[in-house]
């Protein structure tokens, strides 16, 4: 049983291709992490599982039906931008959007909902009266608050600081755990990889990767190497020449060496124990941020002539 | 469609907009705008005028034997005329100050005169200068002309007090003259010259076999009636319609657009709309004609509108308000900010504003083709036909149908053009779109 479908789903604007050619299945009760660089058609996808926009061709099956009205009411969307009445109290706006889902939430549940995300004192308040992240908090609470089947989420995370950020995933694993499948769009790739079930990446407007991360890691990883040497003997700080690596990103206090398949590690660490003093050695599989700036053909921030500096939050905005 | 959802919609517009300032200012000025005038000539004659008017008299006349007259009647204004009831000043007080006359027949002389006064006018000193021309008395031996004429200058032609007191003097005492004159005697023939007086009068009508006739100030309340209404129309649809393109506007701003088409179609959200901007007409439509009813009822004056130009007074404006609506949602979705929606509309709103325009002929002749093509024209009827209704006789039954029926098709295809542009503008962003584009949305979707 899914609860999406999609099979070969085009849509274009004027002369450029937003999509073309999605097929995706999201089974029941799974954590679906839709990632992909900026542009790439997620958006797209989403409004037209959503039916805010429909598909030049293919078809979509969201929760068994393939019209909006049979499966809106049971679906929670969240777009990327988010958009509240400023001059609702939050109360009345919450009540508002859950009426709209055909739920019409009482005002004890509203509260409940509004302790669990601190804000029990702005219920009265008007909506101008919120700092951003306090409306983003409202915003996701407008979205789950009718107790959804199905929850579309665009970047849910963006703009909330690390202690809310926690509590959204926090709210998502227990919907999840109630039966509600969730799928996201995010940039932030330790979220897909720790939250996810499945992932997909959209590049282009073409799917590159659908799986579960073993499965995608075990499809485009080579083994990675995390080193840490002591280089205070003033030793040459590049590893690109070493035999069988066929990448090198500096991590800051550490180094990550790709390997061509059939490097020989035991190799590679005697050669580094000769240059420095090995504080840490490592193997790893490639990261799902490793896998997506491969395919996305990002900034290649290493290569075997010598290393670049990476983003040391490891996320992109 | 769903309705449950479309209500709730609704239920949000009408629930804001009521609750704007807007909305309780329009309730407040709306009444106070529409009765302006009366207000304003009240808070005028309480305020009272004690100011000091200089006027310069030159009388050619014959031994100058009208300044005297003027004087009289000035003496006769600032003792009885000037005060209320209770002895305090109300109106402007005159100073005559007489002129010598100059030699009419050196047009020089007569030119240099009537500089030196207007520029004592254009300073302040003056508020007018009159001239008696040598011939007033005798216009036949001077064949007519200026000599023959009262010339009155100023530079302040909206203040009427000094003018109407010399038009209702001077002229009766020359003619006296000129009788005199010509040794006939006016009192004889004052009353063969008096003419006889033309009036305004109602119709007669059987009230339980008595024979009653409708007063002058009736009459009055005939021709007003019809203003009022189209007004009233005009206003209250307006107001229920023109803030649903600012609204859209800012629903694509902030980004509010997209979070509610997760739960509603763009139609169910634009219908939503619709009828929370009719519900926001009807609501004051009810308040202003109650109020408007409530005071006519208490002058015993009630009967002046029917119950079934009532009717159709809420019918129309309710198709208005849909017609207008759907115009305002398109243009609030084809457009990025509301500078554009001003831009977008305005030919619309040329249409919409036409019966304003046009207010003269429709009420000298409510039957005639100007009446009659903007009764049955889907953008004026619902303010023409209203209007129409209200002035005595009214119209055929038929004409209220017909128009009722086309404007009805009419808004139908409004809506259903409105809600295709609206489907694929709410989402858009950037540049607003051009009419080319807007047609393409409405015959592609």
């Amino acid at each position: 049983m899914h609860a999406i479908e999609l099979e070969n789903v085009t849509k274009t604007f004027g002369a450029q291709s937003a999509v073309d050619g999605l097929s995706l299945r999201v089974p029941v009760g799974s954590v679906y992490g839709f990632i992909g660089p900026n542009g790439s058609g997620k958006t797209t996808t989403l409004r037209m599982i959503m039916h805010i926009i429909h598909a030049d061709r293919g078809r979509i099956v969201v929760l068994g039906g393939q019209t909006c009205a049979a499966a809106n009411d049971r679906v929670g969307y969240l777009p990327e931008e988010r958009g509240l009445y400023r001059q609702m109290k939050v109360v009345e706006l919450l009540r508002f959007h859950s009426q709209l889902k055909g739920h019409a939430a009482t005002r004890a549940e509203v509260n409940r909902w509004l302790e669990r995300m601190q804000l029990s004192d702005w219920a009265d308040r008007k909506v101008e009266a919120l700092s951003k992240g306090m409306s983003q908090k409202v915003q996701f609470i407008a979205t789950v608050i009718a107790h959804p089947q199905l929850l579309l989420l665009d970047e849910p995370f963006s703009g909330l600081d690390p202690i809310n950020a926690e509590v959204v995933r926090e709210i998502l694993l227990e919907l999840v755990r109630a039966g509600t499948t969730v799928l996201f769009s995010t940039h932030d790739m330790s979220v897909a990889e720790a939250m996810c079930d499945w992932i997909l990446m959209i590049h282009k407007g073409r799917k590159v990767l659908d799986g579960t991360l073993r499965e995608i890691q075990q499809e485009h990883g080579g083994d990675v190497l995390r080193v840490r040497l002591d280089w205070t003997n003033g030793s040459d700080r590049q590893l690109g020449d070493l035999p069988g690596v066929a990448k090198v990103t500096d991590l800051g206090n550490m180094q990550e060496l790709r390997l061509l398949a059939g490097a020989d590690r035991q190799r590679i660490l005697e050669l580094l124990m000769q240059r420095g003093k090995v504080e840490h050695f490592e193997m790893t599989r490639p990261s799902l941020r490793d896998i997506f700036l491969q395919i996305a053909g990002g900034p290649d921030r290493a290569s075997p002539s010598g290393p670049d500096r990476a983003s040391p939050s490891g996320g992109e905005s | 469609m769903n309705a449950r959802k479309t209500r709730i919609i609704a239920s949000r517009e009408y629930s804001a907009a009521v609750r704007s300032k807007s909305f309780i200012i329009t309730l407040v000025l709306l009444p106070v705008m529409m009765s302006g005038g009366l207000i304003a000539q009240k808070v005028g004659q309480k305020i009272g005028d004690t100011s000091t008017y200089h006027v310069a008299v030159m009388d050619c006349s014959p031994g100058a034997s009208l300044y005297g007259t003027i004087a009289n009647a000035v003496k006769r204004h600032n003792e009885r005329e000037i005060f209320d009831g209770t002895g305090r000043q109300v109106r402007g007080r005159f100073v005559l100050e007489q002129v010598a006359p100059v030699d009419w027949r050196d047009p020089a002389a007569l030119d240099r005169q009537r500089l030196s006064l207007s520029d004592q006018v254009r300073a302040g000193q003056l508020l007018a200068f009159v001239e008696i021309g040598p011939a007033v008395l005798s216009p036949s031996k001077a064949g007519g002309g200026d000599a023959a004429t009262i010339r009155y200058s100023t530079n302040r032609p909206t203040y009427p007090d000094f003018l109407s007191l010399l038009r209702s003097t001077l002229p009766s005492v020359v003619i006296q003259k000129r009788f005199a004159s010509a040794g006939a005697e006016y009192q004889k023939l004052q009353s063969l010259l008096w003419p006889p007086p033309v009036v305004e009068c109602g119709l007669a009508e059987s009230n339980n076999g008595k024979i009653k006739y409708q007063s002058q100030s009736g009459q009055l309340v005939n021709v007003a009636v019809p203003i009022v209404m189209i007004m009233l129309i005009f206003m209250v649809t307006l107001m229920g319609t023109s803030p649903i393109a600012g609204n859209v506007v800012e629903e694509k701003q902030l980004r509010i657009a997209e979070v509610l088409l997760g739960s509603v179609t763009p139609f169910e959200l634009m219908i939503g709309k619709l009828l929370g901007g009719v519900a926001v007409s009807l609501t004051l439509a009810a308040i202003f004609l109650g109020g408007a009813y409530y005071l006519a009822y208490s002058f015993g004056m009630s009967g002046y509108v029917s119950g079934q130009s009532i009717g159709w007074f809420f019918f129309f404006t309710t198709l208005g308000t849909f017609m207008y609506g759907s115009l305002f949602a398109a243009a609030g979705a084809a457009c990025s900010n509301i500078k554009e929606v001003q831009s977008f509309i305005m030919p619309v709103m040329l249409f919409i504003a036409l019966p304003m325009f046009v207010l003269g002929p429709v009420l000298q002749n409510p039957s005639g083709a100007v009446g009659m093509a903007l009764s049955f024209f889907p953008l004026s009827a619902p303010t023409v036909m209203v209007m129409r209704l209200t002035i005595p006789p009214g119209v055929p039954a038929w004409q209220p149908i017909v128009a009722g029926a086309s404007t009805l098709a009419a808004t139908v295809g409004f809506v259903w053009a409105a809600g295709r542009i609206f489907r694929v503008g709410i989402l858009m962003q950037g540049k607003g779109a051009n009419y080319a584009a807007v047609l393409r949305w409405i015959l592609r979707g």
